[in-house]
């Protein structure tokens, strides 16, 4: 299997509390894996410790089979991978154009500014507001700016934080809709959502984790009868009632 | 009326050499949101470099600056690559105190190698040039036009060069800057290179008009950092702002009150203002 | 304790008797320096250690306490035994009106507020004429020999008189740092907000280690006034002096009782030897010695020398145990129908973010209430409202029938609520037992009880009972930094209910901890409930929940959806589309 990005046996915490306890995953080239989850399962850690925020305290993660572990996240972006943060990943006082511009700060070469007209071409609505403040823009506008930005640096991999948090249902599709045609062109994603449908209705895969372990591994919207799946996010697993176009619930557990 | 005018128009000239030496303070603090206890003893060793060099090598202040200022980057980014790197991310007592030794270390390094003796520079006959309509020492005029320029200076790096907005970039949020792969240590460093390289500008130019002793660092800390609380911390236009209102002040509530309580007043604002909007005039709130 | 008190008195002793078997005039001088600024750091330590102010401008009260006495007795001939004293007063005044504004803000404006007096002070003085300007006050010469005026033409009684304000300051630091408001003051410096929602009221505590601190240092100015018989603004207010007592409590151990002293030794004996031997130039040599030493200090050792010679035992990480987890577990009780804590349309906003949009929750005496939801549902958020960390956009929350919303920190603690926040707000430099005693009642606590006494018996035996309960007693000494994670929780936990609060607030308290200790928190959480302890906790472990709690409100999007049992809330449609999306 050529996994672009694989985590083996991955621990992770701050200052003395672990919170990732043994975390195995990977992802392959143009794939869009999903990890879903109640709060607190350490969604976010894995993220961070993945982009070299934080140092893993055990276990190792791994990009085209080279180790990234204790990277600075400057080193990790070099090595082809984005992270867009939880919140928001712009830098608010700054204007559009200038955001997109510094989306490709590590690159040296002269075609920068093309490439940012040929990004603002793609967006018009980018190319209305480019010498507005980024924090006037609205929380779509935001993901959009973001997503707009890998395009700069043709990443093979990038990591969503949460994109869809706070964004209404409308603007949701739209992310995933760029999400899938920046998959297209040859970018894997790597999601973190506690939106856990729609993220199941986008993704190849996903993975549950609860309490910083990988419970469960699995496609599509069916996952959320699995009992494994409810015990995480509900503490039990229970009669659910009809869900429309999937299968039948499976019958109560003790 | 006269009176008033005189002491409003050498109040701006005089705030405008205030805001200079108050930048350097406010973009650190700004950036990294480290407060330099040490920044006015810069200012003060910038000002015996530029006697030094006029009382030995016959070079004019004006002169000097160019060599002075490069200098003082460097020494500006070698104290954030000893001292200030290590105490970015530490408690606030651990800032204070380290700061507070350096203000030890600078200071009575002076105390040890120059004596508590005060030095000028002079000039004989220097003129005044007149400022709409009031007569001003020259060598304060040309202080607060260097003033001007480099605040013009540093807004436009800021604002238009890839490094600069990096640097801006950095400040504003670290987690995304470092996200975007901004070498946001390297930024640092550099903010403290301009921040020390400024204030040690303005020393080249106050020498002119002000003696210099290693003591002068208390008096001028406090009118930075009122500056800065006064027009908004981290802000670069916060220090203009602030240093403008201060050095009004100043001048205008020591000239129709009492020359004596002039620096009271000023502290009472100070005061003031950090009870009513301690986030500045300029600032919203943030830290 | 009687060892140290042995030695202390010997120390004292020799002290004492110094003067009697050593002439030199210089020896003498240089130790009264040392009496006087140690009292003066001591001073500093209260407001700089103790309450973790640090200030830059004691140089003032210093001078104010000087000035005071000695036009008192230069221009009007009263006695300096009523002259110190009104300096105290009028220094410890001047200190109110600085610190009031400034200690909620954050510590650099204290500081620079107190840099700013400093030098507002000396110039001022510089320029009045009322107190001699620049040429300063000549103390009259008659009064000497005197004690009615502690005036004399020789160093040994200067000597004595010093010693004792030293001895004074000194015993002041140590009756604060033995008792309860010692304990606090640390406390605040630990973490301010922790404090508060704890009960201690943290600026009333700060204003008064302010209003000490420059009563003490006045007292040494004055002093020194009668010693030096002339004094003038560059002498007794000069920036230098401030800075020499901020290195002095620095250097030697601040928030100690014994740094200042040790420190005063050190730093003012060396100063003056290198200033006879060096002279001149030379005199500011020792200070850079003195900056490297403080720069070395803020990265390496907080301590200073206290720190440097007590050398604590580092002592391995204890481990992790639960505490007679074999024990029975009490019946669960059941809660009764009367609300305790009634919330009602509670809104917050940040900016453009509606956090917390209109909150109605009716919690019942005795039950254990879940509150639930995903992430960004405004769960912490209602709890800072509730407990005065965040001013609400509007609503109203009553305490047993008595309003909470919108006081400050403290005063909802002495309403009755208590809290735990997320993650670890425990002080780690104070013991696990002060670390609990914290936890006290403190509504009725007056300044000067606490200075001087002891919590009440009742309150030790309660908080005895849940350090072995929570199987933490035996690590009651330790500073509570070294204790695990889980371990810290616990102790949060028992501070939070010391006082058996009408209600507690638990923010996530089994999160970050494994599984074994989860149990035990669960546990602890139950046995406390079953004592009758009303809770709401915050979690996002629903398995602690559906086992811990006897109802369960579930949050989004800053509103209650739904309350009622857990299996109830679990089944509920509305629940499972606001947690797994549409």
């Amino acid at each position: 299997m050529n996994a672009l990005l694989e985590v083996r046996g991955l621990h992770a915490g701050y200052d003395r509390r672990e919170v990732l306890r043994g975390v195995d995953l990977y992802v392959r080239p143009q794939e869009i894996v999903v990890m879903i989850g109640p709060n607190g399962a350490g969604k976010s850690t894995l993220l961070r410790t993945v982009f070299g925020f934080l140092r893993p305290q055990q276990g190792d993660v791994l990009l085209a089979g080279e180790s990234i572990a204790g990277l600075s996240p400057p080193e990790v972006l070099r090595r082809g991978v984005c992270y867009v943060m939880q919140g928001y990943s712009i830098l608010p006082n700054l204007t559009v154009y200038d955001n997109l511009l510094l989306g490709a700060y590590v690159r040296r070469d002269r075609r920068v500014r093309e490439d940012v007209e040929a990004v603002l071409d793609r967006f018009p609505v980018l190319r209305e507001r480019r010498r507005e403040k980024a924090r006037v823009l609205s929380g779509g506008e935001r993901r959009m700016l973001e997503l707009a930005r890998v395009l700069l640096l043709s990443p093979k991999l990038v990591l969503l934080d949460e994109p869809t948090l706070g964004l209404a249902p409308a603007v949701v599709d739209q992310v995933y809709g760029m999400v899938h045609e920046l998959r297209a062109q040859g970018i894997a994603f790597f999601v973190v959502e506690q939106n856990a449908r729609t993220a199941l209705r986008n993704a190849d895969r996903a993975y549950v984790l609860e309490q910083g372990q990988v419970r469960f591994e699995g496609r599509g919207e069916e996952i959320l009868q699995h009992p494994e799946v409810q015990r995480a996010y509900l503490g039990a697993s229970l009669n659910l009632p009809e869900v429309p176009g999937g299968k039948p619930p499976p019958p109560p557990q003790g | 009326m006269e009176l008033v005018w005189q002491a409003a128009v050498s109040g701006v000239v005089l705030g405008l050499v205030y805001a200079l030496v108050a930048l350097g303070l406010s973009l650190v603090w700004g950036v990294m949101d480290v407060v330099n206890l040490a920044h006015a003893e810069y200012l003060m060793l910038a000002m015996y470099a530029t006697y030094w060099l006029w009382a030995l090598g016959k070079l004019d202040p004006t002169l000097a600056a160019p060599v002075v200022v490069p200098v003082f980057f460097g020494l500006g980014w070698l104290t954030y690559q000893l001292l200030v790197r290590r105490i970015v991310r530490a408690p606030l007592a651990a800032q204070i105190f380290a700061t507070f030794g350096l203000l030890f270390i600078l200071r009575y390094g002076a105390f040890a190698a120059f004596g508590p003796n005060v030095y000028g520079v002079w000039r004989p006959g220097e003129g005044t040039v007149a400022v709409l309509g009031v007569p001003v020492a020259t060598s304060k005029v040309v202080a607060a036009a260097v003033s001007l320029a480099a605040f013009g200076l540093l807004a436009g790096f800021l604002r238009y060069t890839k490094t600069g907005k990096a640097l801006q970039a950095a400040a504003q949020n670290r987690d995304v800057a470092l996200a975007l792969g901004i070498p946001v240590d390297r930024m640092y460093a550099l903010s403290w290179g301009v921040g020390v390289a400024s204030v040690a500008l303005a020393g080249a130019f106050l020498i002119p008009f002000y003696q210099v002793s290693p003591t002068i660092g208390d008096a001028f800390l406090l009118l930075a950092f009122a500056s800065v609380v006064l027009g908004g911390f981290g802000r670069v236009d916060g220090a203009l702002v602030g240093g403008l209102c201060i050095g009004l002040l100043e001048n205008l509530l020591g000239t129709l009150i009492s020359p004596t309580f002039k620096f009271l007043f000023v502290f009472a604002a100070f005061v003031a203002m950090l009870l009513v909007r301690p986030q500045g005039l300029l600032g919203d709130g943030g830290r | 304790m009687s060892r140290t008190g042995l030695w202390v008195g010997l120390g004292l002793a020799a002290l004492a008797s110094l003067p009697a078997w050593v002439q030199d005039s210089f020896l003498l001088n240089a130790m009264i320096h040392v009496f006087l600024l140690g009292a003066a750091a001591q001073a500093w330590n209260l407001v700089g250690g103790y309450a973790g102010q640090v200030s830059f401008g004691h140089a003032a009260f210093f001078g104010i306490g000087a000035y005071t006495a000695a036009w008192l007795l230069s221009r009007h001939g009263v006695t300096p035994w009523v002259g110190l004293w009104v300096g105290a007063a009028v220094a410890a005044g001047v200190s109110l009106l600085v610190g009031y504004p400034t200690f909620s803000l954050r510590r650099h404006f204290f500081a620079l507020a107190t840099l700013a007096l400093a030098e507002i002070a000396r110039i001022s003085f510089l320029n009045w004429e009322v107190v001699g300007a620049a040429i300063g006050l000549y103390l009259p010469l008659e009064y000497r020999n005197r004690l009615a005026y502690l005036m004399w033409d020789s160093k040994p009684p200067y000597y004595w008189t010093a010693l004792t304000v030293f001895v004074l300051a000194t015993a002041v630091v140590w009756v604060v740092d033995r008792h309860r408001a010692g304990r606090y003051l640390r406390a605040v410096d630990q973490d301010e907000d922790a404090a508060e929602m704890l009960g201690i009221p943290t600026r009333r505590y700060k204003l008064y280690a302010m209003g000490l601190s420059a009563s003490l240092t006045a007292v040494s100015g004055g002093v020194y006034a009668l010693y030096v018989l002339y004094i003038d603004p560059y002498n007794v207010m000069a920036s230098r002096i401030s800075l020499l007592v901020v290195v002095i409590a620095l250097i030697g151990g601040r928030g100690t009782v014994w740094g200042p002293v040790l420190g005063a030794f050190f730093i003012v004996l060396l100063n003056e030897y290198t200033r006879a031997w060096l002279g001149g130039r030379g005199a500011g040599t020792d200070f850079i010695l003195f900056g490297l030493l403080v720069v070395l200090l803020s990265l390496y050792q907080p301590r200073g020398l206290v720190g440097l010679l007590a050398r604590p035992l580092r002592q391995p990480q204890v481990a992790v145990a639960g505490a007679g987890g074999d024990e029975e577990e009490p019946p669960r009780t059941l809660p009764t129908e009367e609300v305790v804590l009634r919330v009602r349309g509670v809104q917050k906003s940040f900016g453009g973010v509606r956090a917390v949009r209109g909150v109605d929750l009716e919690v019942r005496r005795g039950e254990i209430l879940g509150l639930v939801g995903p992430n960004g549902a405004g769960k912490s958020t209602l709890f800072d409202c509730l407990t005065g960390f965040a001013r609400p956009d509007g609503g109203e929350a009553s305490l047993g029938g008595a309003r909470v919303l919108g006081l400050p920190p403290h005063r909802v603690a002495w309403a009755g609520l208590g809290r735990t926040f997320q993650g670890i707000r425990v002080f780690p430099d104070l013991s696990v037992w002060d670390n609990v005693l914290c936890g006290a009642e403190h509504s009725r606590e007056g300044l000067w009880e606490s200075t001087l006494g002891e919590a009440p018996e009742p309150l030790r035996r309660r908080a005895e009972a849940l350090l072995r309960s929570f199987g933490l007693w035996e690590h009651r000494h330790r500073p509570a930094g070294q204790l695990s994670y889980g371990q810290q929780k616990l102790l949060s936990l028992a501070m939070a209910v010391l006082r058996q609060p009408q209600v507690v607030l638990l923010d996530e308290p089994a999160a970050g901890v494994n599984p074994v200790l989860v149990e035990e928190i669960g546990r602890q959480i139950r046995a406390l409930n079953a004592a009758g302890l009303t809770f709401v906790v915050i979690e996002h472990n629903m398995e602690f929940v559906m086992r811990t709690c006897h109802r369960v409100a579930f949050m989004a999007e800053g509103r209650v959806v739904t309350v009622g049992r857990p299996e109830e809330v679990q089944r509920d449609p509305r629940v499972l589309e606001l947690y797994y999306g549409r």
